[in-house]
């Protein structure tokens, strides 16, 4: 079986910990109501795609570094993506005068 | 090796915390701090892991730079956001139901001798020739994977019927 | 000469088919054309079986075969064979088809599907044939089947009148029945002949090398087995030929247009299954169980149709009962080792029987009912048909014509102990004593009516059936002079003579004596025999059907109940999710890939556990 965590930390404790910080990410995405905060639980699910990169960069047998520069490059593109989608936020806001979901869902369904 | 596995289990446990309380507050401004919290417990853990220059980026972009863009459109956006009824009704025991009885299968399928047998015979990554392979890189590589799989579903059915759509 | 004509079995099936065709194609032929066409089909037949009845009386049996289907080990085959048996039988089967034909001509005149009863009438006539030529026992098997098959068509002739296509329904599957028995007992046979000689030839049953067979069956099957196979073939035979246990189908088959019952109730349907009987009598008879229980049931089946038949008022089902009577004292006939007076007794009784049912539908013709109760003093209007009835009545009895000579070569048969003896004098004397109360009670009773009173008084129709029936009477009277009587039947005689004379004190002057009305309708319901058939039927089948209403009311009815209730929850469930918001599809997606990849695990380590890695 596994080694302990104290024997000898591998990329299957990692892993755990992306996978749980993951979970609570798409929780976020599913069941908040808040435009910001869904965004932000966004961010979770590409920082823990982002640690099992690295955790598996790291613990590969032979040394390569495609899973650190991939990393770099996944980061930028989110910060892209966040500023994008704030200012769709803003949009919205302008629009129905609320980040709230069901409102907003609601007000839209009352324009069409 | 003993300091790294403390160090991983104080970050870990600060993570997923702060994580769990950026989804639980009602206040957006109090999830943007936690959610900060926990980038930054991230990059921690990238320099555990070695990997310094992403532990760097990670601090630049995460924690300093995003947070500043989502706390200007905080101030922008005025978010009144009413407090969450807890939802009683049977749906959400049904899926409870089904979602136990498949975390126990996936416990025990993650647990049993079989996985394990298959784990010493390693079949080769990257041939996703046909089915079979496929099916057996699935099941032979990421059993543990799987079994988080399951406790994610029953973490999705608690919020579920935590939280009311 | 008679290899090359071996197909004659096939003209009757061409014939019909013309009919049918040129009915269908909408040009019919003229009655007159249907009737000759099917009158000189039948006439070939009959040519063709004198012809080999006198070329077998000198010469060996002739066999004409083709394979017809060869499944792996096993090869069958049709064809034609001829032998002293086959050609006498089928020629009296001819002989009386070409009367009836002529009969049914002026018979079924009025009917609108005249050229369906004719076609009908010409594959019956054809299965019959096939059945009596048949070289093995698997031909034979096909024709019995396809008998069974067409004698449903014609029994339910008038399918419109409910009564009538029920009876024709249930006719047809207590035949079935015998055919089941039938068929078990040819494969038995067959697959233990071809187990232990590996021939092929022999896989099909050919009558040519019965001796073989048969030996081979004996050494090949254990005594039981030899015993319950033999048993088998038995049981069929009395299906087809009514005897006791199963004899009620005959009643229900009365239903049948009159000329279908002379000729299929009386000689040739009814005497396929002693035909059969007689065919594989060395089978048969090496076993002594299926010996004795023939011996018994013929004689019960005598005794009690014979008293039911006393009792009837329906002037058809006496001359049903009458039958199946007949016919059980040729299967004891057979069953005592001999078999030509059981042969000639057939022939003769097929001739005489449809002779009274020729005269009875005249008589029914007349009247417009089956009820003899309301004829009487007939012989006034109809004197050439009273004539011939009497004559039918004579000769049944064995007072006088074919009759007497075939009843005294069966009287021989019997005469082997004492109680053999009583038991056919109580027979015969029931047999005089029911036919002459029929012949009392239709054409000498005091009537009610006036011969001019009568509908069909004046119709010339009439009297060409009853001339037709003169026909008959001649062959009954001429096929007394082929038979030299023998003397056991000198004291039987006096008496069958004294019960004549009683029915007609009994009959004539209405000195009817008065039954129990329970005893009675027992009596006249033969014995209960097809009411306790019926009985079991219900109970049975209402024991299933309840069985069955509680399965599907309340097992798959709750289960569909239950069914119901899940879907209608999920459904409501899949309706909360169905908003319009994409978090909640996100959610749905999710969670349903989430079931998807565990089901499929546990799927993986299902097959893994049960067929190994």
């Amino acid at each position: 079986m596994r080694d302990s965590i104290f024997q000898c930390l591998s990329t299957y404790h990692y892993q755990v910990v992306a996978i749980i910080l993951f979970m609570i990410g798409l929780l976020g995405l599913v069941y908040s109501r808040n435009l910001i905060k869904i965004l932000i639980s966004i961010e979770f699910i590409i920082n823990s795609i982002n640690l099992i990169f690295v955790s598996f960069a790291t613990y590969m047998s032979d040394k390569n570094y495609i899973g650190n520069t991939v990393v770099i490059f996944v980061s930028a593109i989110s910060a892209l993506v966040l500023a994008w989608g704030l200012y769709l936020v803003y949009l919205i806001y302008k629009q129905y005068g609320t980040v709230d979901v069901n409102q907003i869902y609601s007000k839209y369904k009352e324009i069409d | 090796m003993l300091i790294n596995s403390i160090f991983f289990i104080v970050y870990s446990t600060i993570l997923i915390f702060a994580a769990i309380l950026t989804m639980v507050s009602n206040k957006i401004i109090h999830s943007l701090i936690w959610a900060m919290l926990v980038f930054l417990m991230v990059g921690c853990l990238f320099l555990l892991l070695g990997a310094t220059y992403n532990a760097v980026v990670q601090f630049l972009i995460y924690v300093v730079a995003i947070p500043i863009l989502i706390g200007v459109s905080i101030m922008l956006v005025k978010s009144n956001i009413g407090k969450r009824k807890i939802m009683i009704n049977s749906f959400w025991k049904i899926l409870a139901i089904i979602a136990f009885v498949l975390f126990i299968g996936e416990f025990l399928a993650a647990n049993s001798d079989v996985f394990n047998t298959i784990q010493s015979c390693v079949v080769n990554i990257n041939s996703y020739s046909d089915l079979e392979s496929f099916s057996k890189n699935i099941f032979s590589s990421y059993p543990i994977l799987l079994l988080e799989f399951g406790l994610g579903i029953v973490l999705t059915v608690i919020g579920m019927s935590y939280y009311e759509r | 000469m008679l290899e090359n004509f071996s197909w004659f079995i096939l003209i009757p099936v061409w014939v019909s088919l013309l009919i049918m065709g040129a009915r269908f194609l909408g040009n019919p032929f003229s009655k007159k054309n249907t009737v000759i066409m099917s009158m000189l089909s039948t006439f070939f037949s009959a040519l063709y079986c004198g012809y080999a009845l006198f070329y077998t009386y000198n010469n060996y049996p002739v066999e004409v075969t083709s394979s017809f289907l060869s499944i792996g080990d096993f090869d069958f085959s049709v064809g034609v064979y001829v032998d002293m048996l086959n050609s006498l039988i089928g020629l009296a089967v001819s002989i009386i088809t070409f009367i009836i034909y002529l009969y049914s001509a002026f018979y079924m005149n009025r009917e609108k599907s005249f050229s369906r009863f004719y076609s009908l009438m010409n594959i019956f006539n054809s299965t019959i044939l096939g059945f009596i030529f048949s070289p093995n026992l698997f031909q034979m098997l096909l024709f019995w089947e396809a008998i069974g098959a067409v004698s449903y068509l014609l029994i339910g002739f008038w399918y419109d009148k409910s009564k009538i296509s029920l009876d024709a329904k249930r006719v047809f599957l207590v035949n079935a029945v015998g055919d089941i028995f039938l068929f078990i007992g040819f494969v038995l046979t067959s697959v233990s002949v071809c187990s232990l000689l590996s021939d092929m030839s022999l896989s099909s049953l050919p009558f040519s090398n019965l001796n073989l067979i048969v030996s081979s069956l004996y050494a090949s099957t254990t005594p039981k087995m030899y015993t319950v196979i033999s048993l088998l073939f038995v049981l069929a035979a009395f299906v087809k030929s009514a005897q006791f246990p199963i004899n009620s189908w005959l009643i229900n088959a009365m239903s049948a247009p009159t000329p279908v019952s002379a000729l299929i109730h009386s000689s040739t349907l009814v005497m396929t299954g002693v035909f059969l009987l007689m065919r594989i009598f060395p089978l048969v008879a090496s076993d002594m169980l299926s010996l004795k229980i023939m011996i018994v049931l013929g004689s019960v089946t005598a005794i009690l149709t014979s008293i039911s038949a006393l009792f009837q008022t329906n002037i058809k089902k006496v001359l049903a009962y009458s039958t199946s009577a007949q016919l059980g004292l040729v299967i004891v006939a057979i069953a005592s080792y001999n078999p030509i007076a059981g042969i000639v007794y057939l022939i003769s009784h097929a001739f005489i029987k449809a002779l009274l049912f020729m005269c009875a539908g005249v008589v029914i013709k007349l009247v417009n009912s089956k009820n003899i109760l309301f004829m009487g003093h007939l012989r006034e209007c109809v004197p050439i048909a009273a004539l011939s009835f009497l004559v039918g009545a004579l000769a049944l009895s064995g007072l006088g014509f074919s009759g007497f000579n075939a009843k005294s070569l069966i009287a021989g048969v019997y005469h082997s102990s004492l109680n053999m003896n009583i038991l056919f004098a109580i027979i015969g004397a029931l047999t005089a004593l029911y036919i002459f109360r029929l012949y009392f009670l239709i054409f000498e009773n005091r009537s009610n009516y006036e011969c001019s009173d009568l509908e069909n008084y004046n119709n010339p129709k009439l009297y060409n059936i009853a001339y037709i029936t003169l026909i008959m009477m001649s062959l009954v009277v001429i096929l007394s002079s082929f038979v030299i009587p023998n003397g056991h039947f000198s004291i039987l005689y006096l008496l069958n003579l004294f019960m004549a004379v009683i029915a007609y004190y009994l009959y004539n002057f209405n000195l009817n004596f008065k039954l129990h009305s329970r005893i009675y309708h027992f009596l006249v319901n033969g014995f209960y025999v097809s009411q306790i058939y019926y009985w079991g039927e219900v109970i049975v089948y209402k024991f299933i059907s309840n069985v069955v209403y509680f399965i599907d009311n309340y097992i798959l009815g709750g289960f569909e109940i239950l069914l119901k209730k899940i879907f209608c929850g999920l459904s409501s469930i899949e309706h909360k999710l169905q908003v319009n918001n994409f978090q909640s599809y996100v959610g749905y997606g999710i969670l349903s890939l989430f079931i998807l990849i565990t089901l499929l695990s546990l799927v993986y380590l299902l097959v893994l556990n049960l067929f190994g890695v």
